[in-house]
């Protein structure tokens, strides 16, 4: 004849396993969502860029260093950033095309103006802009092409 | 079982014989072991119960505590390491194929494109030392400061709006310039005192980087501008482009 045993309290242990094990969830939870947010923006980061900040600011020259520090023809350009980037490469290839032009350097002057042609037509809605781009080249060049 | 004072057939439980009434030492004796028997058996099974629950409440709870520690350590390491891993994907992507990587790197040199090689190698990551790479590695970070120099160039020239520029940004940019300029020239110089191979390549780069600095500075004599400190360069170049 067994006699059944009331159910005995929790013992320290458990209690203090059930503690620990609440902590572990809650910073479980918060390193889900700080390790989700870190590759967002580190996702983010490699493939947008601050480029239209400086578009809106009237700076090619930022947008040409964004363009080589960031982008760089090699990588894939997000689509909504895509005539953004190839504006930066026209400005980038205006500059080198005067400056070739400048100091004589014929084969490096065809070379980039056709460069220059191909980036244009690329730059879509942005393409009437490469006329301030020029403008603002012209001036600043001594020599003109 | 028989009884030992009449021999009468008795039970091993039966306390007195039925027949002759005398006691059942025996039966006396087993139903004392029995009682004892069965007290070590529950205080047994008690203990056993006991610690099966024990455990069946702490080990769950111990391997939840164990996999959510083994979660943190795995989510804190991939949120260290979030931003370099696209990167690190990239160079060993191009340290796979080396062959196909020196086919790029040597279609830009071909074009003396070294603002492209300069971002290639930078954009992929790729190390160069003690690998298929290394003949690049001081031509790499002469094209580096070049390209500083290029990008920093165009930052002074292709401002909009110039009067904002000379406001904000024009000292870093003279700064940064000339620092661009001082740095290339070191590494130019250890380049030419180990021979370097790619050394054509290096030459080409100063030369068009003094040509740049005749052409848009005005400067007659860029190879004296060019051994000056940091300082003296930025004075020479704020002179110029700030009326200084």
């Amino acid at each position: 004849m067994n006699k059944k045993t009331p159910l005995p309290k929790p013992s320290l242990t458990v209690k203090v396993l059930n503690v620990l094990m609440a902590i572990a969830l809650i910073v479980t939870v918060i390193l889900f969502f700080r390790m989700i947010s870190e590759i967002r923006s580190a996702s983010a980061r490699d493939r947008y860029g601050s480029i239209s900040y400086s578009l809106r600011d009237g700076s090619y020259g930022d947008m040409v260093r964004e363009y080589y520090h960031r982008y760089f023809d090699v990588a894939p350009f997000h689509s909504d950033y895509e005539e953004e980037y190839h504006l930066a490469a026209y400005a980038d290839a205006a500059f080198r095309f005067r400056f070739y032009a400048g100091t004589g350097n014929q084969p490096a002057a065809e070379r980039t103006a056709r460069k220059m042609d191909e980036e244009q037509s690329l730059a879509g809605s942005l393409s009437s802009l490469t006329g301030e781009v020029d403008e603002i080249l012209n001036e600043a060049f001594p020599t003109k092409p | 079982m028989k009884c030992r004072y009449c021999g009468g057939e008795i039970g091993l439980e039966d306390i007195s014989c039925p027949y002759c009434g005398k006691a059942n030492e025996q039966a006396v004796q087993h139903v004392q072991d029995m009682s004892r028997f069965r007290r070590r058996f529950a205080e047994t099974e008690s203990r056993v119960l006991s610690k099966a629950k024990t455990y069946s409440q702490v080990v769950p709870r111990v391997l939840v505590i164990l996999i959510l520690v083994i979660a943190c350590v795995v989510m804190a390491v991939i949120s260290s390491n979030a931003y370099s891993m696209p990167g690190n994907a990239r160079r060993r992507a191009a340290e796979r194929d080396p062959s196909g990587t020196i086919a790029v790197l040597e279609s830009y040199l071909n074009e003396d494109d070294y603002l492209s090689f300069a971002s290639y190698i930078e954009y992929n990551e790729i190390r160069m030392y003690g690998n298929d790479f290394s003949e690049y590695s001081r031509l790499y970070w002469c094209a580096w400061y070049y390209r500083e120099f290029v990008i920093r160039m165009e930052h002074i020239f292709l401002q909009k709006d110039r009067s904002a520029w000379e406001r904000n940004d024009a000292s870093f940019d003279i700064r940064y310039l000339c620092q661009s300029i001082t740095s290339f020239r070191e590494s130019y110089d250890t380049a030419e005192q180990q021979d370097d191979p790619r050394m054509e390549d290096i030459r080409k780069m100063r030369s068009n980087m003094l040509d740049m600095l005749g052409l848009m500075f005005g400067f007659e004599n860029t190879e004296e501008f060019f051994v000056l400190t940091e300082n003296r360069m930025a004075a020479a170049v704020e002179e110029v482009l700030l009326d200084e």
